[in-house]
């Protein structure tokens, strides 16, 4: 890494707009995650047309800081009210919230503060030393390997963020047809475009992402109107920040925790749920006392928290080096960095590599600043969890009209946020999973030139040349992997599940 | 014997929902294949290809919904939710979309005011249906998100960011 590029990066890090970003982006990382009923995914999509007039460093620094806050805000409410704000926090809501009800709601969530700061770090700094190596991969991709980056795009995510296999990969292969409307990028034929010059350009991602998450889950909190309101959190009881001699018994299972997250991170699709549960059950396996595990151990509170936060900064290796996005809330970021006009791969760590810096230790910063807010501000972040839904859907949906318009100025992007808003509703209502539509509309374009231009260069021997190039095999077995994926998952779910449940019976 | 039969009735319903969904999944992708005959040479190759998959998942997923005995579920044996933490599969009964299609039809009607009467207007008009139809019946609360709201967009779309948000034909100059 060159030190000159790092101090680059520092002297565009600490400026007033970008630190602003980051403290905003923190704060509103916290609530977003911390209500029940909204998202990262939502905030990160709903903030991409703000960040779009923004510096890259600010705008980029910012996503980064509500995407890894809104991981930790989380387990505000899982700890509370025993409702996880994000899936990533239902681990712990397991121990958080035996916690709350034994008077200890505030040590639980100072430890889960603690805890998610640190897995943040740990995979921050993963990040900052693997990224520029794995960056160096994709130099030698060429239109093949472009192709089948895009179908293990679509098949990670298919295969492991789905409800079913089958649902998934429907979901990406409608985001694939959403891909070809507009002009052709090879012949300039211009496909489903109907005779609106507005559709000619193509579907405008933002547009689409904030529909496919943040209307839709307005819609679906309108539901509520019939049901009646949730939960919510009472005052925080007992300290918040735990004393030294219980934060040196958790060291050990934050530093496992944080390995686990940033490796789960880095495998594509698995996500923060995945990294939380194994974080949860290593914690529970190395454990003197195994039997505590499900009575309110802060153990249980540190261990997902940690990994779970740890995932953040390992789930940025593959979108920054391969355009891969492994979950819906990297997705959305991948339209952040498009947006800034941005491309992932190995020009991020040269030509763009002192922005690209920037924003990794902004992702350190951002990861620091949250654990000083959230220990500092708990019973305040507590309180603002509490405003209704009522208040907050109006406010959400005129910022998803307006931040689709300001993108190009354009009211054909509403309608098409309108649309994908309908869409994005209708799927989850009929158990279709959201983001491999995004995938299928990000990838979709790279697949078809990758193919068409490798059939070309292949000249009649297609097979051939893929089985020919040696990354083209390695991504093969890859798609294979994730492929198979589910059925591993299924079977240590299974496990991890089973056991506190059966000690939930017992209590 | 009744909680049986709810059951039943309720794994009929997610059947159903599958097997609807499976029949607009074909049709759009037959209407969208009709689409593609316009298209000329290698431009058509890559939206047919897409379209044929479609089409084959639409059929496999409408005769999974008329065979299984039960609703598809997560491959992981989890309960079935997505990533967004909310329950999904849950019927598209009358009383479960109305409010949000009600929402629905507001933002299309605030989207169709926009180039009517301009952004402000319609958004002041917008916020105060949907707090109204969300039971906000406190005044002073109503007042402060719709100014609050209206101040923050003005500030940071139009002063930072230079914005033109729309003016609409109505007030606008054009």
């Amino acid at each position: 890494m060159d030190t000159a590029i790092i101090g680059e990066a520092l002297n565009l890090l600490f400026t007033f707009e970008v630190l602003a970003a980051i403290a905003f982006g923190v704060v509103a990382g916290i609530v977003i995650g911390a209500l029940p009923g909204l998202s990262g995914t939502m905030g990160i999509a709903l903030l991409i047309p703000v960040t779009f007039g923004m510096e890259p460093v600010a705008g980029l620094a910012m996503l980064t800081a509500i995407y890894t806050s809104a991981v930790y805000g989380g387990s505000i409410s899982a700890i509370l009210i025993n409702t996880p704000g994000t899936p990533a926090a239902a681990a712990t809501a397991i121990d958080g919230y035996q916690m709350t009800k034994k008077g200890q709601g505030g040590k639980a969530l100072g430890i889960s503060a603690i805890g998610s700061m640190a897995g943040g770090l740990a995979s921050g700094l993963v990040l900052l030393f693997v990224a520029p190596q794995l960056a160096k991969v994709s130099l030698a991709f060429s239109a093949a390997e472009y192709f089948l980056l895009a179908v293990f795009g679509l098949t990670i995510i298919s295969s492991l963020a789905g409800a079913s296999l089958l649902k998934g990969v429907i979901s990406g292969v409608i985001g694939l047809v959403a891909a070809t409307v507009g002009i052709d990028i090879l012949t300039g034929y211009p496909r489903f475009s109907f005779g609106t010059t507005a559709l000619q350009s193509g579907i405008e991602l933002v547009p689409a992402l904030i529909g496919l998450f943040s209307l839709s889950q307005v819609m679906i909190l309108a539901e509520q109107r019939r049901t009646g309101t949730s939960a919510t959190a009472q005052l925080v009881r007992g300290k918040v920040l735990p004393k030294l001699r219980e934060l040196k018994t958790l060291v050990p299972t934050i530093l496992r925790s944080s390995g686990i997250g940033a490796f789960v991170g880095i495998l594509p699709g698995a996500g923060g749920d995945v990294g939380s549960w194994v974080g949860y059950n290593e914690a529970k396996r190395f454990a003197k006392d195994k039997s505590a595990f499900g009575k309110g151990e802060p153990k249980g509170v540190a261990a997902p928290e940690t990994a779970n936060n740890a995932v953040t900064g390992g789930a940025l290796i593959p979108l920054l080096t391969l355009g891969i996005p492994g979950s819906s809330a990297t997705a959305v970021l991948l339209g952040g960095l498009l947006v800034q006009g941005m491309q992932p791969g190995h020009e991020l760590f040269t030509d763009d590599a002192d922005v690209t810096y920037a924003v990794i230790l902004g992702f350190l910063l951002a990861n620091i600043l949250m654990g000083v807010l959230a220990l500092a501000g708990a019973r305040l972040f507590v309180k603002v969890t509490t405003v209704p839904t009522k208040y907050l859907a109006p406010v959400i949906l005129v910022l998803c009209v307006v931040g689709s318009y300001a993108i190009n100025n354009s009211i054909a992007d509403v309608w098409v946020m309108i649309v994908f808003g309908l869409l994005g509703y209708l799927l989850r209502k009929t158990g279709f999973p959201t983001a491999p539509v995004v995938l299928g509309l990000i990838l979709g374009s790279l697949a078809e030139k990758g193919l068409r231009q490798s059939i070309v260069l292949a000249q009649g021997d297609v097979l051939g040349y893929y089985l020919s190039r040696p990354i083209s095999l390695v991504l093969i077995v890859l798609i294979l992997l994730a492929l198979f994926a589910p059925v591993f998952r299924r079977k240590m779910r299974g496990k991890v599940t089973e056991e506190p449940e059966e000690q939930k019976e017992t209590v | 014997m009744i909680s049986t039969k709810s059951s039943i009735s309720k794994q009929s319903r997610y059947r159903n929902a599958d097997g609807i969904a499976g029949s607009a999944i074909v049709a759009f992708a037959i209407i969208m294949f009709a689409f593609s005959f316009e298209f000329t040479g290698e431009a058509a190759i890559w939206p047919r290809a897409v379209l044929v998959l479609l089409l084959v998942l639409g059929i496999v997923l409408v005769v999974r919904a008329g065979r299984d005995p039960k609703p598809s579920q997560r491959t992981d044996g989890t309960p079935q939710h997505d990533d967004q933490h909310n329950i999904d599969g849950e019927s598209l009964s009358r009383t479960v979309v109305a409010a949000p299609m009600a929402v629905l039809l507001m933002v299309i009607g605030y989207a169709a005011l926009l180039e009517i009467i301009g952004f402000f207007p319609s958004t002041v008009a917008f916020l105060a249906g949907i707090l109204w139809y969300q039971r906000v019946r406190n005044i002073v609360a109503a007042l402060g998100i719709v100014l609050v709201l209206n101040l923050v967009i003005y500030y940071l779309f139009v002063f930072e960011l230079n914005v033109q948000l729309p003016t609409g034909i109505l007030f606008g100059e054009g």
